[in-house]
């Protein structure tokens, strides 16, 4: 009897969900990046990444990543499965969401390059392999005819890659400083030196005119300056900017929150492609999750470009609506103003917005629709609220 | 003889209907088939697999419209591939756009395939994603249908499949700590 005992309470110890200590990426209280232990829970197996909600496995493979694996793969399963805990507790204990609740296992892919395919899962390792980014792919059905079995939704994480900017042909932009000297030679420089070529004309053309030698100096002098300025800028900016761009994005934490935002909200918002609505509305989640208005910020270790943030002040243009800007902040930061007017009840306010809209709303018609008429249903004073939303809104050239 | 009537006229609808829902069902399996020979077997170098896997589609396509499928259906099952709804609803106009200017064939696929490449479900992630549309062979079924109806000239659409390199640019744009918003051309190399 006693040795049945034992069995039983040795079988019920190795099924039920432990926790273990690893070293993760953090944030500090000032957001800043720095290296902790802690302990992850609801692991369900001793050696490996495998979890009651999480399984974190390498690439293709289906097996959780061994607690024996090198050290760099271990910081980033650890440091996933760390965030995306934070973030499921987040869903589950603040907004109570019975669909987060119901979840099954979500499998984690690091390193992973393959593009995603909606029939064989995974693309062949030749199209196009994919680094620098992290993605949420839906469920799919797999297809029997090729013996590809169905799957549930997946987060992949990519590897970082270092890439030359050079290689990039970037074009069209008005670097800070280089579009500030840029405009000021336009506008200023260029007006300045019509004036003293006016003056020096009108002093040979009327008699009565004298040149102030002086200021004519001084114009000639601040144009030659100016002018060596501009022309040198691209030297200077080539010695003091970054030439490199990598984004190691397992190794971030508002990536992590922002991708199982992705998850949380897929009962309403299709994970099938990116737009600015289902983009806008998972930076919203990961700025809560990580306490935050900036995602991806102060982490140059392991992110050299992106970063995004809700404080930045955008007025409405028409192509956020487009694909190609669905990874700007212009949403992100609408809804966390809009979060600001709606005060205490904000989060629960976001999470139902989230059944006025789709994947493929516009901002300016069914977003702004949704905000008003969750406001209507769900703000605390709606007719106060509203007229203030409508003038934030305004504000914004919406 | 009401209801012999009735009982014919029955007949004939549930006949129809399931015509109609087999060439679907036919539609769609060679759509995926295609899809998935390109996608997931093709190591994106043998240009003959490519060349053959198009060849073998266009020839269940032929079969299906022989059975009744229509070009209307053809170009309604292209939109409702598309997973992006703004891109699908901008399907119409490039199809009358082609029609309307007379596109070549090879015109018209350049066209459509920069049209739509994004709109197949590439999942939703951090940064832009070059993502590639693999709904490809079917577009140029249907390049060939807009193509004839537009009196343009070209092979595309007509049997002759080429995997031609071509140099793309996709526009992305992205923020940056320093620059603000940096919009750039991500060029590759692709074959359609």
């Amino acid at each position: 009897m006693k040795t049945l005992l034992v069995i039983v309470l040795l079988l019920v110890a190795s099924l039920s969900a432990w926790s273990r200590e690893f070293e993760v990426v953090e944030r500090s209280e000032a957001n800043k990046q720095i290296f902790k232990k802690v302990k992850l829970t609801n692991l369900v197996s001793h050696d490996s990444f495998d979890g009651e909600y999480f399984k974190i496995v390498r690439g293709k493979s289906d097996e959780a990543i061994s607690f024996d694996e090198d050290r760099e793969l271990i910081l980033k399963a650890a440091t996933v499965y760390h965030h995306l805990t934070k973030a499921r507790n987040y869903f589950v204990d603040k907004l109570d969401s019975d669909y987060v609740k119901g979840l099954e296992k979500v499998v984690v892919r690091l390193e992973l390059t393959n593009q995603f395919s909606e029939l064989g899962h995974f693309a062949h390792d030749n199209l196009g392999p994919q680094f620098n980014n992290a993605l949420t792919i839906p469920a799919g059905q797999g297809m029997a005819s090729r013996n590809i079995s169905p799957w549930g939704k997946e987060i992949w994480f990519r590897p970082s890659k270092k890439v030359h900017l050079s290689s990039l042909d970037i074009k069209n932009q008005d670097h800070e400083l280089e579009g500030i000297v840029k405009r000021f030679r336009n506008q200023v420089h260029m007006q300045t030196f019509h004036r003293f070529l006016s003056q020096l004309i009108l002093t040979w053309t009327n008699d009565n005119y004298v040149l102030d030698t002086d200021s004519a100096l001084r114009t000639v002098g601040a144009t030659l300056f100016l002018e060596l300025a501009y022309r040198s800028q691209d030297t200077v900016n080539y010695v003091f900017t970054r030439k490199w761009y990598w984004l190691d994005s397992a190794l971030v934490p508002e990536i992590i929150y922002h991708e199982y935002a992705h998850v949380a909200l897929s009962d309403y918002l299709e994970l099938t492609h990116s737009t600015p609505i289902i983009e806008g509305m998972a930076d919203y989640f990961a700025g809560k999750i990580a306490n935050s208005p900036t995602l991806a910020k102060k982490i140059k270790k392991y992110n050299t470009f992106n970063g995004k943030d809700a404080s930045r002040k955008n007025e409405y243009q028409i192509q956020f609506e487009s694909y190609d800007w669905a990874n700007t902040d212009f949403v992100f930061g609408l809804l966390w103003q809009v979060g600001e007017v709606v005060g205490e009840n904000k989060d629960s306010f976001m999470y139902e917005l989230r059944q006025e809209i789709t994947t493929d709303s516009s901002i300016r018609g069914q977003l702004i629709e949704g905000i008003l008429t969750t406001c209507r249903r769900s703000c605390d004073s709606p007719f106060n609220k509203r007229i203030q939303l409508l003038k934030l809104l305004h504000n914004k050239k919406l | 003889m009401f209801k012999k009537m009735m009982s014919i006229m029955l007949v004939f609808a549930v006949f129809t209907v399931s015509a109609q829902a087999t060439t679907q069902n036919g539609l769609k399996t060679a759509f995926d088939e295609l899809n998935y020979a390109l996608t997931v077997e093709w190591d994106q170098q043998d240009k003959n697999f490519y060349v053959e896997q198009m060849k073998s589609f266009k020839s269940k396509v032929n079969e299906l419209q022989a059975k009744g499928l229509s070009n209307k259906e053809l170009i309604e099952f292209a939109k409702s591939e598309v997973k992006n709804k703004k891109l699908a609803a901008d399907l119409d106009t490039a199809f009358s756009m082609i029609s309307l200017n007379r596109m070549t064939s090879e015109q018209a696929s350049e066209y459509l395939v920069d049209l739509v490449k994004k709109g197949y479900s590439t999942g939703a992630s951090w940064s832009s994603d070059a993502g590639v549309w693999i709904g490809v062979g079917l577009l140029l079924v249907i390049v060939g249908v807009a193509v004839a109806a537009g009196g343009g000239g070209g092979g595309g659409g007509g049997g002759t499949y080429y995997c031609t390199d071509r140099y793309v640019c996709d526009y992305v744009c992205q923020y940056d700590y320093y620059y603000g918003t940096v919009c750039f051309d991500d060029c590759y190399w692709t074959c359609y």
